[in-house]
């Protein structure tokens, strides 16, 4: 999978399936206020070929829409002499509805599984390999369709970082804004500080709570290294313990912040990790749902995830283990500010 | 968009190829049973997807088809609508076993006991768990061929038993898979001539890809029902439960996550027993369905008993993609129609919101707020999500009950299954 240093240092172009108007022009202001030339997103996927409007800063600019994913070309940028490494990460933001997820994803996976004559690098005759990976918004993905795409992403050579269902994106200030993650308005996007890059990771099961905490780091006057959000669901393709991978090998991630809520296992996933020694970073971590308690049988709350069937999956037992594993793990809200604000300026 | 239960008999005519059960409600007759039977001892039972009947007294075994009609009757009477006539299996009590398949990130965990019925109950630690890792078209458990395993007597069952839970759980998974099924449990099942007959089955479907009708929320009010109608013709999310219909803190939220962190701040400072109702929108809903959103909520809350005073936390986190402008001229709409009743009951109103245009979304709450004297409070990003929390326990101060019982907590739901013998 690829890592967050390498979104970093190479170029990174997005093809939208979907056109979503309020996104993907955030995306384009993000680019814009991030000092690049040019826009990130390279092409939409609409049902139809032509072009669609967008801004770039100031200046209107045509963003050309396709009629299907196959029809496209992901070029790579010219090499200087001698090298032959790809200069370009390809990325997919799946705006598209729940129902049209799986076959959506499958289509974009298969880029690099059967060779197409379109997806060959022009240059070097090396085949690009496809997407890096992309993220999913859609909610309401079947649980058999999360794994389906899950089944097929660890059959590839190289499984692709796949972030959702039901996620608002991936950030790397300054670099990447892969979904609505952050804010849709340039106000939103100047003034959350999502540009200058920092060394808090954050990472959260839902999309408003990623980034609520990330205003928590920037109002405790930190900067994110990268920031992301797994989606509510049960089987979130990237799950919690690859995105804890993906912290422990990013030079410049210091500390985590992380929010889960009741229901699923995935925190155990972490507490293994921990013990095993494969995770070292500091974590702060915040488990929401102890309201649960207060009924006979837990509720199901907003997320698909959300419901506690087993009392290993309540939010008090998730916090308890994750405590003895070793993370600072808050017992409330207002306490985990309180730890977000106490780290040592780095 | 969640696992849902559907109702036993949906789950048995789907499953079992000759099961014959009879589905029944408080008009169903003697002559419809005995005509439907060729037995007539039979066992009734509530079919509404609720845990532990049994102790609850709504299992009834040894019936006669004349003695259920007036059971049907009584049981409707105390709110039930949905019952289930199926003969009566006998069987000694230590015949039951406990089996359970339910859906995992790396395959199927398959949990089975010996010592299924009742008392699974007491002895959870005597169920043994694997995980079912398809490779391939083999099922296979911790690297080894199901056949191996659960002929070891890994799972702790005899060869024999083993190899017919086998071939069955071969079957059923494809099945399970077409129609989206993501838990099943079987408690009792019997192991007869290499052949599972399951007395009880609790079923659990996948909202998102299943088609297969779903169990409705058996506490459903009016106000419950108008906000499940207006989810339903939105792609954003509207979700409503009426907790305590008297409860002093309603609560206006948005975000799945951030109304989850001030529910758990509200029982936390322990006035969880004061909130009147459990929602949240969100998925950039339309001005015009927050304000329909708020609309029910408000007829509610004036419904209530007005001796006391009253707060409406209107609150999220940092939206992404949630415009606050928006979705707030939709509430504004709603409360501004209902601001004298409001005044009378004497509400206030208290706000954290932050996302697209916040700064024109507050200003305009703001001004409304206070023009129509229902200010509590009013912050930004900049506050802390759960400090409302405590200005709103600050404004009720001795108005808080903390002691009343909201009406999920006395529901019947969540106790312990006692149906022994069936």
């Amino acid at each position: 999978m690829i890592q967050i240093q390498d979104i970093r240092n190479k170029i990174n172009k997005i093809i939208a399936l979907g056109n979503h108007e309020p996104i993907i022009q955030s995306i384009l202001d993000f680019d814009y206020f991030s000092g690049k030339k040019q826009g990130s997103v390279v092409g939409i996927v609409t049902g139809r070929a032509g072009y669609s409007k967008y801004f770039f800063g100031r200046q209107e600019i045509l963003i050309p829409t396709h009629a299907t994913l196959q029809g496209l070309t992901l070029k790579d940028e010219p090499n200087p002499k001698g090298r032959s490494d790809l200069k370009v990460n390809y990325w997919f933001l799946n705006l598209l509805s729940g129902r049209r997820t799986l076959s959506s994803v499958l289509e974009g996976l298969t880029l690099k599984e059967v060779p197409n004559p379109a997806y060959t690098r022009v240059g070097e005759g090396q085949t690009l390999s496809g997407f890096a990976g992309g993220v999913i918004f859609a909610e309401n993905v079947p649980e058999l369709h999360s794994l389906q795409i899950l089944k097929s992403n660890s059959s590839l050579l190289e499984s692709k970082l796949i972030v959702g269902p039901a996620s608002v994106g991936l950030l790397v200030p300054g670099v990447l804004k892969l979904g609505p993650i952050g804010g849709i308005t340039p106000t939103q996007i100047l003034e959350s500080k999502i540009i200058q890059p920092g060394s808090v990771a954050v990472m959260s099961a839902s999309g408003g709570m990623c980034n609520e905490l990330m205003n928590v780091a920037i109002q405790a006057g930190h900067r994110l290294s990268f920031a992301l959000s797994f989606g509510g669901d049960r089987f979130p393709i990237l799950s919690p313990r690859d995105a804890f991978l993906l912290a422990q090998s990013d030079p410049e991630t210091k500390t985590v912040l992380y929010y889960g809520e009741l229901g699923g296992e995935d925190e155990y996933e972490l507490v293994k990790l921990k013990q095993e020694g494969k995770f070292t970073k500091p974590v702060i971590a915040h488990i929401a749902g102890t309201v649960a308690s207060l009924f006979p049988e837990s509720p199901q709350f907003g997320h698909a995830k959300a419901k506690a069937d087993k009392e290993r999956t309540t939010a008090l037992a998730k916090r308890t283990a994750l405590k003895s594993a070793g993370f600072k793990v808050s017992n409330s809200f207002a306490e985990f500010i309180e730890f977000v604000t106490k780290i040592r300026s780095l | 968009m969640a696992r849902l239960k559907i109702s036993e008999y949906h789950a048995k005519k789907l499953l079992l190829p000759s099961y014959r059960g009879l589905t029944a409600t408080s008009v169903t007759t003697a002559k419809e049973i005995k005509d439907f039977f060729p037995s007539d001892n039979l066992v009734l039972k509530l079919d509404q997807g609720i845990k532990k009947r049994g102790q609850q007294g709504l299992v009834k075994l040894n019936l006669t088809p004349s003695q259920i009609p007036p059971i049907l009757k009584q049981w409707s009477r105390l709110g039930w609508s949905n019952f289930l006539i199926e003969p009566v299996v006998e069987h000694a009590a230590s015949a039951e076993h406990y089996l359970a398949l339910e859906r995992m990130r790396d395959g199927w965990q398959l949990s089975y006991s010996d010592h299924g019925g009742v008392e699974v109950e007491n002895s959870w630690d005597l169920v043994k768990r694997t995980v079912l890792r398809s490779k391939g078209q083999a099922l296979r458990s911790e690297g080894q061929a199901l056949t191996g395993d659960m002929a070891n007597g890994q799972v702790g069952m005899p060869k024999a038993e083993g190899l017919a839970l086998q071939a069955y759980i071969l079957q059923i998974i494809p099945l399970l898979d077409a129609n989206h099924i993501s838990f099943l449990e079987m408690n009792p099942v019997l192991l007869r001539a290499h052949q599972l007959i399951p007395l009880d089955i609790a079923c659990e479907v996948d909202s998102a890809g299943s088609s297969l009708a779903t169990i409705p929320d058996r506490n459903q009010g009016a106000s419950e029902k108008s906000i499940a109608a207006l989810d339903a013709t939105t792609p954003a999310s509207l979700k409503f439960k009426l907790l305590n219909p008297n409860g002093s803190i309603w609560v206006l939220l948005s975000g799945g996550g951030a109304s989850l962190v001030l529910a758990d701040e509200l029982a936390d400072q322990g006035i969880g027993k004061d909130l009147a109702n459990y929602g949240e929108y969100s998925g950039a809903p339309k001005d015009d369905d927050v304000y329909s959103y708020t609309k029910i909520i408000l007829s509610q809350l004036l419904k209530s008993n007005v001796s006391h005073l009253k707060s409406i936390i209107v609150a999220g986190g940092v939206a992404n993609f949630t415009d606050v402008k928006k979705t707030f001229s939709g509430i504004i709409r709603a409360l501004d129609e209902k601001q004298q009743e409001l005044r009378l009951a004497k509400a206030k109103i208290f706000v954290r919101r932050g996302g697209p245009n916040e700064a024109a979304g507050l200003q305009m709450m703001k001004d409304f707020l206070k023009q129509s004297g229902l200010l509590g409070s009013i912050h930004g990003h900049e506050t802390p999500l759960t400090q409302v929390v405590s200005e709103v326990r600050d404004y009720l101060g001795s108005d808080l009950k903390g002691s009343a019982q909201p009406r999920d907590i006395l529901s019947a739901e969540g106790q312990t299954l006692k149906d022994k013998s069936i």
